[in-house]
């Protein structure tokens, strides 16, 4: 079972960076640019760690880390 | 210079207008009065010798009848030479004895005739006072023809008395010629005489001449209607009536004697109230022209008094405002100074010139080609100037000067050169202080600028950080993992442009802050794309807006072309978003809108946020220099009142829209077209 990450900024290149440098066989990470389709995503799967940017259009990471389960 | 011509002028004024006319009557008043003079001066001779006919009529008066006695006159002449002094006392008596009696005396010897005896003296007598009335008197001296009436009675009395003496004196040869030359003197013309006497005649003549004329005249007439029977022989008239020829006379000349007497005395009258008049009226032009003159001469002793304190005031004048002037004259070279000139020079009032000075030896080298083609231009050409140079006075002093030249010209030539001299130095000095003190002012505003661009960047620079950290990271990190991808060349390219486009990014910013950041003291103005230096402004306030949250909209439709300094306009802009972001970001709502549009050739830009309106109190104050809302150490308060500094020099206007519900500021941009076609 690898480490399962998240990892949420409204960045595309930010996130693709992201994927680059820690995806492997034991760390499996998802990105989001999407706030909403992020929270969703966290609460079905229960991820090992959570990277939120903290700003976002629309919200903050903060905002985002308050409505996670 | 001018002042001597001014002189001149003033005199041809003076002596063009009325006054010449008083020079005029002055001078032509003197020869009325001459003429005055003399006139009264002939008419005195013409009463001295009117008054001698009325003594050689008187005379005649006493002769005749003795001449005619031994006919008809009741005391006869024929005897005793006692009698004929008798006659001689009778003329004394009249007052007329030295005109006659000289005469007596005199002819005999001027025609070389011995006088033998007493009668013969006594003929000389009468032809004498014929002499007297017939020539001098009346033909020479006098063209009035009074006294034809006079000639009238002598002509038509004396030959009767010729002829009666020419029988009784018949015995000397010799006496003949004499008589007879005396008796064709007195042959006048008798209708001629009895034309002129009828024009001219008083009312009495008239009647004496009518009544007695036809008498001599048929005696007279045929005694002297044919002269040359006087010629050396003498003719018996056969029809000559010696009785009734004595007795006419007898009682024609005691009348015409009144009458003649009487236009004789009317006539010295009448020449002495003329003599009267002519003196008076000489006089009065006299004493008009000399009035005249004499005003005239006061006139001009005002006018120069007038003159010399109108020159010492221009003198005082000159001297408050350091302005002399000069003179050179191209005849014959020499220069004349004013005393304030000389002063300027610093050269006392001895110092001549040199000839032919064009001032070479006052001006500093550097500066005296300039001056030198100027003063030469105008002696060649005649082209006035005007200039300003540094000068080196007779004292070393180092002053600046104005000096004017006018060509002065004569027959298209240029024969001197006059102007003026002005020591400008004070001038100088408060224009170079003026000068110092607009070059400070820029200085200062620039610097206000400047700092107000680093007030502005430092607003933005956490935001402008973040905003260049996040395509770094993106470099960082892309570069970091790019060995994984050596093998596969298409996802290499796709992080290559990835990578490319975060430097993008970052340089974009960079660039923006590059530009913004640029400090110039001088605006820079051309015609500009408000659109894109709303862009620019925009990726400097991005990264603040973003990080508050706040939403950034832009409206424009077209390019919107602003004649305007980029930078400074961009600051406005900067400045006006982050303050709308700043009102913004505490509320729910965020956004700040920027509206561009072309109304009517002029751009006008609207920019709204989702902030309140602005209340009135904060609205006064709003554009005053360190006016802020924002709490202590947020904000310099110079914001908008360096927007609204900018704008003014752009004659652009800014002001809040009064009827939005939100905080709406409107910016309005004159018309560019006319800018547009200069640039």
């Amino acid at each position: 079972m690898p480490f399962k990450v998240i990892y949420l900024d409204d960045e595309p290149h930010l996130c693709e960076m992201f994927v680059d440098n820690f995806a492997s066989g034991e760390v499996s990470v998802e990105t989001f640019t999407d706030s909403e389709k992020a929270i969703t995503a966290i609460n079905a799967s229960i991820p090992d760690l959570v990277f939120l940017d903290y700003r976002l259009p629309e919200t903050t990471g903060e905002a985002v880390a308050l409505r996670l389960n | 210079m001018s002042l001597k011509g001014s002189i001149t002028r003033k005199i041809n004024v003076l002596v063009g207008s009325k006054y010449l006319l008083a020079v005029l009557v002055f001078i032509l008043s003197v020869p009325a009065l001459l003429f005055g003079v003399l006139y009264v001066e002939s008419e005195n001779r013409i009463i001295e010798f009117a008054k001698r006919e009325r003594l050689g009529l008187r005379a005649l008066q006493i002769l005749v009848p003795h001449a005619l006695g031994a006919m008809s006159v009741k005391d006869s002449i024929d005897s005793s030479s006692a009698k004929i002094e008798d006659i001689v006392a009778q003329i004394r008596a009249l007052g007329g004895g030295e005109l006659f009696l000289d005469d007596t005396k005199r002819i005999p010897t001027q025609n070389g005739v011995p006088v033998e005896n007493d009668r013969q003296a006594f003929a000389l007598a009468i032809f004498s006072i014929i002499d007297n009335i017939g020539d001098n008197s009346n033909l020479v001296l006098d063209p009035d023809l009074d006294s034809y009436y006079l000639m009238d009675a002598a002509v038509v009395t004396i030959p009767g008395a010729l002829l009666s003496m020419s029988q009784s004196f018949a015995e000397s040869e010799e006496w003949m010629p004499v008589v007879t030359a005396a008796a064709k003197r007195i042959q006048f013309d008798l209708s001629k005489t009895q034309g002129t006497a009828n024009v001219f005649a008083a009312k009495d003549i008239d009647t004496l001449v009518s009544k007695y004329r036809p008498a001599f005249g048929e005696l007279a007439e045929r005694r002297l209607s044919k002269p040359t029977d006087l010629n050396g022989t003498v003719v018996e008239e056969s029809g000559f009536d010696r009785k009734a020829f004595g007795d006419l006379l007898e009682t024609f000349w005691p009348e015409a004697i009144n009458v003649l007497e009487k236009i004789l005395r009317l006539r010295i009258e009448k020449t002495q109230r003329r003599v009267a008049l002519a003196t008076l009226l000489a006089v009065l032009a006299w004493l008009v022209g000399a009035g005249m003159f004499i005003a005239l001469l006061r006139k001009m002793q005002s006018q120069s008094h007038d003159l010399k304190s109108s020159t010492k005031f221009l003198e005082q004048a000159g001297a408050l405002a350091k302005v002399g002037g000069w003179e050179l004259d191209l005849k014959n070279g020499q220069v004349h100074m004013t005393k304030q000139t000389q002063i300027l020079h610093e050269i006392d009032e001895n110092y001549v010139p040199p000839k032919y000075s064009n001032g070479g030896e006052w001006y500093p080298p550097e500066v005296w080609p300039t001056v030198q083609a100027a003063v030469q231009k105008a002696i060649e050409h005649g082209t006035p100037y005007d200039l300003e140079a540094p000068f080196i006075t007779a004292k070393n002093r180092r002053i600046w000067v104005r000096a004017q030249g006018f060509p002065v010209m004569e027959n298209g030539k240029v024969v001197k050169l006059q102007g003026t001299f002005q020591d400008i130095s004070d001038r100088k000095k408060s224009e170079e202080f003026l000068e110092r003190a607009k070059e400070d002012l820029e200085r200062e505003r620039a610097k206000a600028l400047s700092n107000a661009k680093l007030a502005s960047l430092g607003e933005m620079s956490a935001g402008i950080a973040h905003e260049i950290n996040n395509p770094l990271a993106i470099i960082y990190g892309t570069v970091r993992a790019l060995p994984k991808f050596v093998n596969n060349p298409e996802q290499l390219a796709a992080k290559l442009k990835n990578i490319q486009s975060a430097s993008e990014r970052i340089a974009k910013i960079v660039k923006s802050l590059q530009k913004f950041s640029r400090t110039s003291n001088k605006s820079d103005y051309k015609v500009h794309s408000l659109r894109e230096i709303v862009k620019e402004a925009l990726v400097l306030t991005d990264a603040k807006a973003r990080r508050h949250s706040a939403k950034v909209g832009v409206d424009c439709k077209s390019e919107c072309q602003v004649f305007c300094d980029e930078i400074e306009m961009e600051q406005v802009f900067v400045n006006l978003i982050n303050n709308a972001v700043d009102a913004v970001m505490v509320l729910s709502e965020k956004w700040v809108t920027l509206e561009l549009q072309e109304r009517d050739g002029r751009v006008v830009v609207r920019i709204r946020d989702s902030g309140p309106r602005i209340s009135h109190e904060i609205q006064q104050k709003l554009f005053q220099p360190f006016f802020t809302t924002k709490p202590v150490g947020q904000g310099t308060g110079l914001g908008l009142s360096i927007v609204k500094g900018i704008l003014d020099e752009h004659h652009a206007t800014i002001e809040l829209v009064a009827d939005d519900s939100h905080t709406c500021f409107e910016i309005s941009f004159p018309k560019t077209e006319v800018k547009k076609d200069a640039v």
